[in-house]
Parts: C-alpha cells; sequence; structure tokens
C-alpha cells in the first residue's frame, strides 16, 4: 500500500476511533467494529467518507470482510483504487 | 389436521372461552374496553391471534409452506412497483403484528432481492438476504448494509418495532408510552429512500392473511428537521389503527406490547405460558 494512501486511510479512521488506546487497537489490526466509539451510524458515515474520498465503493454482501480490520479495509481500498486506476487507463 | 381446519376450530374455542388472564389486564389497561360485552368480544379476536400465529409458526416449522401459502390472499404490488421505480430502493417497515413469520416465504415468492434484519435466524426461504442482529458487531453494520442495499436499488424490511436499537427515546403510545430506536427513520434519510408500511394482517372472519404495502406519506427529499421524530409518530399512528381496531392482529408473539425500557414496543418476557395453548 502506498504511504500516501495509509495516511489517508488513517487520517480518516482516527477521526472516528479517537480514544488512544482503541487506535493503537485498530493500529494492531483488532477488529474494528469491537470499537465502542463506532456505532451503527459512524459505520455508516465511516463507509460514506471513504467512498468519497478514496472514490471507491463498498458493497453490502462484503462489508464485513471489508471492515474486519484496518489491513483488511486497507486491502480493500488499495485494490479498488488500483482497479480504478487500471480502468481509466484502459479507457 | 389441514391448517385452515386448526384455525376455524380455533375460532369455535374463542368464542366459548371466558375472558381472563393476562391478555385481558392488558386490554384492559391499553384499550380501556368499556363494556363487558366489548371485552368479551375484543378477547375472543385477541385470543384467537395469540393462538393462530403460533399455529401457523407450527406449519411453519414442520415445512408445511403450501398450506401456510394458501391462506394468503393475492398480492396488491403496485405500490412497491412504484415505490422501486424510483431508483432509490425502498425501506418497508413492518411489525410484530398479525401471522409476521410468513414474511420470508412472501419475499421469496416475490423474489425482489429483499435484505431481512432479524433479531434471530429464522427458517429458510429461498431469494432472500438476512442480517441477524445478535451480534454487536452485526448490530454495528447493520445500518451501513441496509443503506449499501438500498443503493442499489434494494429492498430493506424492517420491523421498527423491534428491540434491537440505538438511542432509545419515549413517544406517546395507546395510553402510555414506548421506547422507539431511530435506526430505520435515520436509514431512510440518508439513503433517500420512500418508506412503505408493510404489514401481514388477519382478515376476520375469512382467515385469510392479507399483505399491505402501504405509502407512508412520508418524503425524505423534504423532511423536516425533526424528520425522526415524524417519521416514528406516524408509524406508531399507524400500529395503533390496527392494534385498536383488529385486535386479532396482536398477537403477542414476542411478549406484551409497549412494556420494558430500551425494548422497542414489545417486552421481550414470553407470554406462551400465560395463556396457555389449547
Amino acid at each position: 500500500m502506498t504511504d500516501n494512501l495509509n495516511e489517508g486511510l488513517q487520517e480518516v479512521l482516527q477521526r472516528y476511533v479517537a480514544d488512544p488506546a482503541d487506535w493503537r487497537a485498530v493500529l494492531a489490526g483488532e477488529p474494528l467494529l469491537g470499537m465502542a466509539e463506532l456505532d451503527s451510524l459512524s459505520v455508516v458515515n465511516l463507509v460514506t467518507e471513504l467512498e468519497l474520498i478514496f472514490d471507491v465503493r463498498f458493497d453490502d454482501d462484503t462489508l464485513e470482510q471489508t471492515l474486519f480490520n484496518i489491513h483488511t479495509l486497507a486491502a480493500f481500498v488499495e485494490n479498488a483504487s488500483l482497479g480504478e486506476c487500471c480502468a481509466s487507463r484502459r479507457d | 389436521m389441514p391448517l385452515c381446519q386448526s384455525l376455524e376450530r380455533l375460532s369455535r374455542r374463542a368464542l366459548l372461552v371466558d375472558p381472563e388472564g393476562p391478555i385481558l389486564d392488558w386490554g384492559r389497561q391499553n384499550l380501556r374496553l368499556a363494556t363487558d360485552e366489548a371485552e368479551r368480544a375484543w378477547f375472543a379476536r385477541a385470543w384467537w391471534g395469540y393462538h393462530a400465529i403460533r399455529t401457523v409458526r407450527a406449519a411453519l416449522v414442520e415445512g408445511r409452506i403450501k398450506e401456510v401459502m394458501d391462506l394468503v390472499e393475492p398480492m396488491d404490488t403496485s405500490h412497491l412497483d412504484r415505490a422501486l421505480a424510483g431508483g432509490r430502493g425502498v425501506v418497508l417497515a413492518g411489525a410484530h403484528l398479525g401471522p409476521y413469520p410468513v414474511g420470508r416465504q412472501i419475499f421469496s415468492r416475490l423474489g425482489c432481492g429483499a435484505l431481512l434484519l432479524q433479531s434471530h435466524p429464522g427458517l429458510e426461504a429461498p431469494g432472500i438476504k438476512t442480517l441477524t442482529l445478535s451480534r454487536e458487531e452485526d448490530r454495528k453494520k447493520s445500518l451501513a448494509a441496509c443503506f449499501l442495499h438500498l443503493r442499489r436499488s434494494g429492498v430493506v424490511m424492517i420491523a421498527a418495532d423491534g428491540r434491537w436499537g440505538q438511542h432509545f427515546q419515549p413517544y406517546p403510545f395507546l395510553n402510555g408510552s414506548c421506547e422507539m430506536s431511530h435506526g430505520t427513520a435515520q436509514l431512510a434519510r440518508m439513503a433517500k429512500a420512500p418508506t412503505l408500511w408493510f404489514f401481514i394482517l388477519w382478515d376476520i372472519p375469512s382467515r385469510r392473511i392479507r399483505v399491505i404495502f402501504e405509502d407512508s406519506g412520508l418524503d425524505p427529499e423534504r423532511g423536516a428537521e425533526n424528520w425522526n421524530d415524524a417519521w416514528i409518530e406516524t408509524y406508531l399512528r399507524r400500529l395503533e389503527e390496527i392494534m385498536v381496531q383488529t385486535p386479532e392482529n396482536l398477537t403477542f408473539a414476542g411478549g406484551f406490547w409497549n412494556s420494558g425500557q430500551n425494548s422497542g414496543l414489545r417486552y421481550s418476557d414470553s407470554t406462551s405460558t400465560m395463556q396457555g395453548q389449547r
């Protein structure tokens, strides 16, 4: 994952998980949905914000796997961005 | 015994049962039944509905799907079709009224790829997606999953009187108040999706099942700042109408209505031992 993408993702996520101990757990790969600050409404806001910033589209069928932890989320954003980039080049 | 005969037998029995017990107490407290005669008529219908849903649920568990579905009257899906044509998906706000466990079979038959939110895993039905809310993680992702499903022009069915949710607030209901979560209202607003009321109700005296898709009249594009309150109050008024006018649809399947804190409308204590299956 590129440093820019990684930093951008962390910047967004940290707005939703501000507690220092929870944030360390997020960076260590703990499940995102286990974080107390993330409730159902903030998950919607997180998803829509990530879509806007990284130009990706989440899918309800794969939401739980995608949001499992910071690593799965980063992989999703990177793959989706790469796919978008390749599609743009083909165009 | 065929299902329709069981239901018919329950009807005859209901006329003979003396009004008593927790269901009658609930009716007296919440509906202020005026006279002994009114009580007797009300109790017979409520008693029948209480046992009818359990009879139908047993038939579903036994796999007698065709028998149950033969009770369903032809469905008018014109409201649903029109709402779907808008391209923003549709929120179907249901309730634990009438023979609601038939819902998954109905959606399976409709073939609209509905996503159903459920408190516990239910009976399998092909062609529907379910999201069980018993785990904390599932509850946290539920709103986002519904939002994404609506964005694909999908149908999301939520029993908005359920006990799962966050940020419960009290609202006037019947002769008291109930606590409701804002989740379903927020979802409709965020997705700008139309809300239809969706009910599966008994028709008396035919003892057949009516499936109702109703326009809620709520417009998420033009909703006021107090959208959540307006949504919930409109929903509760419709529920009150059904509960007052058709006691057979009360069912008490998940316990008594309108009790307990942070429980939605339904209290979690079971009434199954209180009225005794006969």
